[in-house]
């Protein structure tokens, strides 16, 4: 019986995923049928958060037929989808976004649930498909495009990593496989190239500029949806982490160093951004880079942690991005070097933001708090010096952060017409439920933490 | 019930009443119940008058059941949060120190919140002040009543924010808003020393619980490693402080409401620095290191502090740098091991600086309705430049004073301004690379184009 549920829920969910998206690129082309089309879009996320929901609340009894991290990673992503539809006001999405939005969820869904690396190499690939139609509309010259060649040299790291890896093998690498490979000359060589992959892929220092150009271009909602996936996130923890931990334990301290290099440029380079939308990038890329430092460690307590931080960054920079949206719609392209003013007519907005702000700068009583304290605790006991390095680049990160809430809502006004940003029932709905989570949580951290901890 | 359970209740309410509160009221303000600025004001009382009997019923009770003023309830409400041993625990502990504490907290809220009623009627942002004024409420009510490091550090966090948010009070003025970061970058940086005290605690004693450290901090064997984590806490309480090298943020922190900086930087969250040396006395009390360093940075603080409160034209900043002074003083004779002094010295402070403040609003129209002054007599209002001006020393201390000793001319250009000519240099570059994009330069300057007209507009 329970393999029967077992091979429902292994073949069901990706069929019901598939169809719905399927019945939706036949409607979205047919006017009359336009809300039905949104309403199948919009329910390819909640049906994903069900999904991943139905294998949180079984994890106490046994272990889910996907594995835990894929659940973590698909709930987040599913959340911030659903979150990102509900609270930008899908009619104010043009219809191309709209699909390519939801073009991309469904390729990085089959990401997370592909078990044979080629099936995951093939949809890495596609993922990039959407982005690369809205680029290929905003760019005349591809040749030029940095963000080209970084996904062009990342796929092809691992595709490289990967051949290398299976030459010895000689049989399909799939997740749950590759701890039976032996140690061989090549596998160190096919190692450090799917790390790269990795980095480039998140953005880390120096191969973050794919980020930064796509987002000095329109970022929402298909780069930042691209972005916050986290596939390269996924890949480091499910294929790279238990391969260093097997055949190249030492590397262990160069990947930390990497990754905390990386959380102090970007908290040091923030500051110098020209825009509100680049500093909170740059923030964000940062905060990224410290899971790598910590993945690393292969104690349960650390995963729970990094899991609990992915979960409460990705849906605060979910939530705080999508705003960011509303009022750039408004207001123009936000600068940092200008206050805009804009508390007066928008109260309750600049509360739901500094909320979204302080749980990012990891201020007490919101889930940022305890999985960042938690984390250069651990920081500090396994590599004291990164760690204070940690601790700095978050101090630097609240101090940013700050400002740029004061700039955008404090200061004198500039201009003599009203700018009312107005929520709608949706709207108000996903923030609640965000800021819900963020501070619930926040209170009461123990249910999530024990169902983090519970995974490993 | 047995004295236990009573006390267990008593200590339960007392820290959780201003955060209920607090609650209640955020969502007063969001679903709009109240509309009457009274009623708020009779809100917050009433929550006061409660914390007060709570307190007051507590420590008669065990008063009397222990016959001394020397006891310490300890009250552990188990786990907030725990990963595999590793977490937080609510742990709180009441004695005759929070007594008094509590009862300055709700002495001088209730103070504040009178005159507020009044001063800010009909302001733009009266019930936000009122919200803020509650979180440092709960916030200083958890760093009084806490035996726990990881609980004073949550505290201490809000107080930090909610101050700088009362800074930025009247926002919609730039200069108040740029002064605003002043404050979060000095709480910002002095919070990574605390960071790493509490990390320090957890990895070296597997504790942040007071009582427990207390016990490590009595052997020898952890005399070194109790060194380094209390000069961590210590150098992590001196911003609240405003000690030095912090010492010139305050300058820029008066743009709040006369009412909010009364509070802060003339009375309780200033005072926060010494109550975290008094909570932690016994940790330091043999380690003669850190009471010689507490006694240095008190003397570095002092006499700047003095100074500066000389030469100030403005009145808020007088009195805060009078009270900064006098808590460099209080942080001396804790140095010396004289506690009670210091107690009995913050508290008289605190009411002092409350009523000063507070009447510093009105006192050109006091002085002239004051029956003792004869008709005509004028008002030597700023009578400190002359002081100074005598000697070429005395004009140089004069103007070294009025910058607040050149920190902030230091931290700005020689820190901070060095620090980001390197990083544009580091910006342009990746922008030049990234740039090499046409369409992306372009997509750029029409941005930025549109940002232009619309200022100008």
């Amino acid at each position: 019986m329970e393999l029967v549920l077992g091979m429902i829920k292994a073949v069901l969910w990706p069929l019901v995923f598939q169809i719905l998206f399927i019945l939706s690129a036949i409607y979205f082309f047919n006017p009359r049928k336009a809300i039905l089309s949104k309403i199948l879009l919009v329910l390819a996320p909640i049906l994903g958060i069900i999904f991943s929901l139905v294998e949180i609340i079984e994890w106490n009894n046994k272990v889910p037929v996907w594995g835990h991290i894929r659940i973590i990673f698909s709930f987040s992503f599913s959340v911030f989808v659903f979150i990102m539809l509900l609270v930008s006001n899908i009619n104010k999405i043009s219809k191309t976004d709209l699909v390519r939005t939801l073009l991309l969820y469904f390729f990085t869904m089959c990401c997370y649930f592909s078990e044979s690396l080629p099936l995951f190499i093939l949809f890495w690939m596609l993922s990039f498909y959407p982005l690369w139609l809205e680029l290929k509309e905003e760019l005349k010259d591809l040749k030029h495009a940095t963000f080209l060649w970084h996904h062009l040299v990342s796929t092809l790291l691992l595709i490289g990593g990967v051949i290398l890896l299976t030459l010895q093998h000689r049989e399909i690498l799939t997740f749950s496989n590759i701890t039976h490979l032996s140690k061989t000359p090549f596998l160190k060589v096919g190692i450090l190239m799917i790390i790269f992959s990795a980095f480039i892929r998140e953005g880390l220092f120096p191969f973050h500029l794919w980020v930064r150009s796509c987002n000095s271009l329109n970022p929402y909602p298909v780069k930042i949806t691209f972005y916050l996936s986290n596939i390269g996130l996924f890949l480091y923890y499910k294929l790279c982490a238990p391969l260093l931990l097997l055949h190249f334990h030492n590397a262990s301290l160069v990947v930390t160093s990497f990754a905390i290099l990386s959380g102090l440029y970007f908290a040091n380079l923030a500051f110098v951004q020209k825009t509100v939308r680049m500093t909170f990038s740059y923030i964000m890329l940062g905060q990224f880079s410290f899971m790598f430092a910590l993945l690393e460690q292969y104690h349960n307590q650390v995963k729970a942690v990094v899991l609990t931080q992915f979960f409460s960054i990705s849906i605060s920079y979910g939530a705080l991005f999508s705003l960011i949206y509303l009022i750039e719609q408004k207001v123009g392209l936000l600068s940092r070097s200008i206050f805009y003013g804009l508390y007066r007519e928008n109260q309750k907005i600049s509360a739901i933001f500094l909320l979204f702000c302080l749980s990012i700068m990891a201020t007490p009583c919101t889930l940022g708090f305890i999985s960042e304290e938690m984390m250069f605790h651990h920081m500090i006991e396994h590599y004291s010096i990164f760690g204070i390095a940690h601790v700095i680049c978050s101090a630097l990160n609240g101090i940013n952060v700050y400002m740029l809430y004061s700039r955008i809502f404090g200061g004198k006004r500039e201009y003599y017409y009203s700018i009312d940003i107005k929520l709608n029932l949706s709207q108000k709905a996903g923030y609640f439920i965000i800021l819900s989570a963020l501070i619930f949580f926040g209170m009461f951290p123990q249910s999530i933490l024990a169902l983090m901890s519970g995974y490993v | 019930m047995n004295t236990l359970n009573w006390n267990y209740i008593g200590a339960f309410l007392l820290e959780l009443l201003p955060i209920i509160w607090v609650f209640l009221y955020s969502l007063i303000i969001i679903f709009g119940l109240i509309k009457k600025e009274f009623l708020i004001v009779y809100f917050l009382k009433l929550n006061c008058f409660i914390i007060f009997l709570l307190n007051l019923f507590l420590f008669t009770r065990n008063t009397i059941h222990y016959h001394t003023l020397s006891w310490n309830l300890n009250i552990s409400f188990g786990h907030w949060f725990n990963v595999e041993g590793m977490g937080t625990k609510l742990e709180l502990s009441y004695n005759f120190e929070s007594f008094i504490f509590i009862n300055l907290m709700v002495f001088l809220t209730v103070t504040i919140a009178r005159f507020s009623r009044t001063y800010l009627h009909k302001e733009h942002g009266f019930y936000r002040f009122f919200l803020l004024i509650g979180i440092f409420m709960a916030s200083f009510n958890t760093v009084v009543l806490a035996n726990n490091l990881d609980l004073v550090f949550v505290a201490w966090e809000l107080i930090g924010l909610t101050s700088a948010l009362l800074i930025a009070f009247y926002n919609f003025r730039e200069q108040t808003v740029r002064n605003s970061f002043w404050a979060v970058i000095s709480y910002r940086l002095s919070d990574v020393f605390f960071i790493v005290a509490l990390a320090f605690a957890h990895i070296m004693f597997h504790t942040t619980n007071i009582s427990q450290l207390v016990i490590f901090a009595s052997q020898p064997a952890f005399h070194q490693k109790m060194l380094i984590f209390c000069l961590l806490l210590i150098v992590g309480g001196l911003a609240k402080g405003a000690q030095f090298p912090f010492i010139s943020w305050p300058m820029r922190a008066m743009e709040g409401p006369t009412s909010s900086s009364a509070l802060y930087y003339g009375a309780l969250s200033v005072s926060l620095g010494p109550i975290l040396l008094i909570k932690n006395f016994l940790l330091f009390q043999d380690l003669l290191m850190v009471r010689v360093f507490i006694g240095a940075v008190a003397l570095i603080t002092a006499p700047m502090a003095l100074i500066i409160s000389k030469v100030r034209s403005d009145m808020k900043s007088t009195l805060a740098y009078s009270s900064i002074f006098h808590i460099s003083i209080i942080c001396l004779e804790i140095a010396l091991g004289l506690k009670w002094l210091a107690i009995f010295h913050l508290v008289s402070n605190a009411f002092i600086r409350i009523d000063q403040f507070l009447s510093s609003l009105n006192v050109i129209q006091d002085f002239y309705e004051n029956p003792l002054f004869f008709p005509g007599a004028k008002l030597n209002i700023s009578n400190s430049d002359k002081n100074f001006q005598s000697s070429r020393f005395q004009k140089k201390i004069y103007h070294l004073a009025v910058n607040g000793f050149g920190f902030d001319w230091f931290i700005q250009n020689k820190v901070i301004g060095r620090w980001l000519s390197v990083l544009y240099i580091i910006e342009s570059a990746e922008d030049k690379f990234v740039k090499l994009d046409p369409m992306i330069k372009d997509h750029q300057d029409e941005n930025l184009n549109q940002e232009n007209l619309w200022n100008l507009s």
